[in-house]
């Protein structure tokens, strides 16, 4: 596929009001190719951040990349960097009104079961806690310092594609990386939890 | 617990177990799906889709109030149109801050919490937390706020059993207050240079605000004519039903918002595909008023509001569906979240007001 094809660019130009234009077919079928490509990894992305609006925020993302698709410069970045960049824009947009949904969901540590069957128990209680200190945590970062981590951790991106979600050098990027695994590293185990379970 | 830094293993391990979230159902995928081709065949969206419930607020008189925790979803007495009307019409607006003065803003939130315990069970409980707000008259000036979590309310399991089992991480509370402040309500640990919100940066004056992030300088951009202010509503919300009371919930829960323009929200809600009555009294611990609401796939996104004083009480947040995931255990109907906001003048940052 060539995506958003040079067709919404190049061949055939957006019409000059978004507003009024109906999409070439080559277009939408081009469009509908992303999202089955995307959908599902966006989707994954975001609602670990918001659950409750990951649905929608992934439907605003395609309305809003089909919406803005003459602005998509491929000499710039992928497709897919240009679609996790729409994302993370419109999450932070999301979280500064709904901040509250991401703190209550960072509650929810669900159980993951260890391989070792005998220990399977304190494993899980262990990686709970942790995850549970990570969340802590991540909720104190910096937004940039945040995005950065959670694209690479969490999206799967890597560095060049972080650079281009987020618009910076990616010398940036990995030296953003790095500082904020370690001051992860050093927070996290600082953060208290009642522990119940004595 | 471990005083030393974790290992980079410990970290990924950590990265890789938060939870994973709701999974993209394949009829959430296909409105998604169809939205996205709609934006590409129509200047707007002529499908509303309805969509999954989001965080919930209540405006409410109590500053502390206990949650109801069930919707009996007993359906309407009026309809969405005749209550929304009636409220419209007896809707007045809040005591606003003189020079020198400060908005105060309490906002009590309860919040789920859910994990498994160390013996396979799922444990859930409500998080009573509470934020106060010292907005200045001018709001270039410095903002204060003030965060603290309060206490919980079970809703599966019990202190008991997760003592007995182990809590799951969930029970951590950091019980003490954080306190910050900030000229125009930017404070220290918030960074938004990463761009997407045109203001960020700007100096307090030129902000023009959004949705989100309410000022007085966005509030009266708004139209007062209803059918206006739908349109607006509508569009900037990208045909999204949920969306779209979520916005108007954000301006009746604000004290900026005037007389007019919360009447005409009303009025202009009477125009929200499928917007309809849900429990024709949602009693939330004494705060009487009339649910309306859109349905999602698993939950429910209601607004109350006393349609007698026009008096905006809140939002809650609705499980339609026995619970899964991080609802597992709770049974349909069962209120998930929902916070309570009330606002007074005071003339002190730090100063709270006299107790109703």
């Amino acid at each position: 596929m060539t995506v958003i094809s040079s067709s919404s660019r190049d061949g055939v130009p957006p019409p000059p009001d978004e507003s009024s234009g109906v999409l070439e077919t080559l277009e939408g079928e081009d469009f509908t190719a992303l999202f089955t490509r995307h959908a599902d990894e966006l989707h994954r992305y975001l609602a670990r951040w918001v659950p409750m609006a990951a649905d929608d925020l992934v439907a605003d993302v395609f309305v809003s990349a089909i919406r803005t698709r003459a602005r998509f410069d491929s000499s710039r970045g992928s497709v897919r960097a240009w679609l996790f960049g729409i994302a993370t824009n419109l999450l932070h947009t999301h979280l500064r009104g709904r901040r509250r949904e991401r703190e209550a969901y960072a509650r929810a540590v669900q159980s993951h079961e260890s391989d070792s069957h005998e220990g399977r128990v304190v494993d899980s209680v262990d990686a709970q806690v942790k995850a549970r200190q990570f969340a802590v945590a991540v909720e104190r970062l910096k937004q940039r310092d945040r995005d950065v981590l959670l694209l690479i951790g969490w999206a799967g991106l890597d560095t060049t594609e972080v650079a281009q979600v987020l618009g910076i050098p990616v010398g940036t990027v990995r030296s953003r990386f790095h500082r904020v695994r370690q001051q992860l590293r050093a927070a996290c185990p600082t953060i208290v939890l009642e522990n119940n379970d004595d | 617990m471990t005083e030393n830094m974790w290992t980079e293993e410990e970290l990924d391990r950590a990265i890789a177990d938060q939870p994973a979230g709701p999974v993209f159902t394949a009829e959430a995928r296909e409105r998604a799906l169809a939205r996205m081709v709609a934006a590409g065949e129509a200047p707007r969206p002529v499908k509303r889709w309805l969509v999954a419930a989001a965080a919930v607020t209540l405006v409410a008189g109590a500053l502390v109030a206990v949650p109801a925790l069930w919707s009996d979803d007993s359906g309407p007495a009026a309809s969405a149109t005749e209550t929304l009307r009636r409220a419209a019409a007896a809707t007045t607006g809040q005591t606003r801050p003189s020079a020198g003065q400060y908005q105060y803003v309490v906002t009590h939130s309860w919040d789920l919490g859910s994990a498994t315990t160390g013996a396979g069970n799922p444990i859930s409980a409500l998080f009573h937390s509470v934020r106060e707000q010292w907005i200045p008259a001018d709001r270039s000036a410095e903002w204060l706020e003030r965060r603290a979590t309060l206490d919980r309310r079970w809703l599966v399991g019990s202190d008991e059993q997760a003592k007995t089992e182990g809590d799951g991480g969930l029970l951590q509370e950091d019980t003490s207050t954080k306190e910050r402040r900030g000229p125009c309500g930017d404070y220290p640990d918030v960074n938004e240079e990463l761009g997407g919100d045109p203001d960020w940066g700007k100096p307090c004056a030129e902000r023009v605000g959004n949705w989100g992030n309410l000022n007085p300088r966005f509030l009266s951009s708004l139209p007062t004519s209803p059918q206006a202010l739908y349109d607006r509503l509508w569009s900037d919300s990208m045909g999204h039903a949920e969306t779209a009371l979520s916005n108007a919930a954000g301006v009746l829960a604000s004290p900026e918002a005037s007389p007019e323009l919360r009447s005409a929200l009303y009025q202009a809600l009477q125009n929200l595909p499928d917007f309809q009555v849900t429990e024709a009294t949602a009693n939330l611990n004494g705060q009487v008023g009339t649910a309306l609401g859109v349905h999602g796939d698993v939950n429910r996104y209601d607004i109350i509001i006393d349609p007698e004083t026009g008096r905006y009480i809140g939002t809650r947040w609705v499980l339609l569906k026995p619970g899964t995931d991080m609802w597992e255990g709770l049974p349909a109907g069962t209120v998930v979240s929902f916070s309570a906001v009330d606002f007074a003048v005071v003339d002190r940052a730090g100063d709270e007001p006299p107790t109703k």
